[in-house]
């Protein structure tokens, strides 16, 4: 059996997991992405399965938080004044 | 003792403008108890044209901007352009600058950060807040956009308390870290811990371009 993924199906697995991520979002809840303006989580959701750029915004945020994750800085104290 | 200035513009012309304007006032008293007068731009008077007379007239040593904001620009009231990347960015120079906005410090920022004895601190990505809309007529009660808020405040209160500007990103960040960590613990639920990407991502995206050692 092949288990390798297409990279279509690798998008589809990475928007289906953000999207049901934003799910877990207070009810009443307005994001706010600063220029692009305010959003419920219902309006984000869609625009992750839209794929267009807020929902691409979320997909970024989404991926740099499992990276942080993954190089353990949420339990690190140590900070930088580095970008 | 000799007076220093703190200029900071507050437009609230929309929601997210509305809450940075509200929580700046929570760090007023800590400047004031550290004899800086307060040079406030709030709403109309959160123009280029103002903006640009007062650091001419007042020269002050400290600028917190709210507002939307770009690479190369930050806006005030109605998202009219404040301060420009290549137009009136030297307006900073010698200063000690906070733009709560978005983008700011990639382009605006490097190049405020550029000037001699200067240092820029912003946000290289978008600035994400997330608030209930119950309190969106009462910012200062809704405890949620106070976890993003509080770690921007402390950036401001640093400054004041004579810390360098690396010490004021250090510590707004290890604020933002502080409230991950409190968001990850068992006792809170899981709607609560959903904003942890987010908080996580305005920490990472708070630099400082310039002299990170300049000192108020």
């Amino acid at each position: 059996m092949d288990n390798t993924l297409s990279p279509n199906s690798n998008d589809e697995i990475v928007r289906s997991l953000v999207a049901e991520r934003l799910k877990t979002l207070p009810d009443g809840a307005v994001i706010s992405v600063g220029s692009d303006g305010e959003f419920t989580k219902e309006q984000l959701i869609e625009s992750v399965n839209k794929g267009n750029d807020i929902g691409r915004k979320m997909i970024d945020i989404e991926m740099s938080f499992l990276q942080g994750l993954k190089d353990g800085i949420l339990y690190d104290h140590s900070t930088s004044t580095d970008n | 003792m000799i007076t220093q200035h703190l200029l900071i513009t507050r437009p609230s012309h929309d929601y997210l403008t509305r809450y940075l304007s509200a929580w700046s006032e929570k760090f007023f008293s800590n400047a004031e108890a550290k004899n800086y007068s307060i040079i406030d731009l709030q709403k109309k008077r959160a123009n280029q044209k103002e903006f640009e007379s007062i650091i001419k007239k007042r020269s002050p040593d400290f600028v917190v901007i709210n507002g939307h904001g770009s690479d190369d620009v930050i806006t005030g009231h109605e998202n009219k352009p404040l301060i420009t990347a290549g137009v009136n960015s030297s307006a900073l120079k010698g200063k000690i600058t906070y733009a709560i906005s978005c983008r700011s410090a990639r382009v605006l920022g490097k190049e405020v950060g550029g000037y001699d004895a200067t240092a820029y601190i912003g946000y290289q990505e978008d600035f994400v807040l997330v608030y209930l809309t119950q309190f969106r007529t009462r910012p200062l009660l809704d405890t949620l956009v106070g976890m993003f808020l509080e770690p921007s405040n402390i950036v401001v209160t640093t400054l004041l308390k004579g810390h360098s500007v690396k010490d004021a990103v250090a510590r707004g960040k290890k604020e933002f870290l502080r409230n991950i960590q409190r968001l990850l613990t068992s006792e809170t639920s899981a709607t609560q811990s959903s904003n942890v990407r987010f908080l996580l991502w305005d920490m990472q995206n708070l630099v400082a371009h310039g002299d990170k050692e300049k000192i108020l």
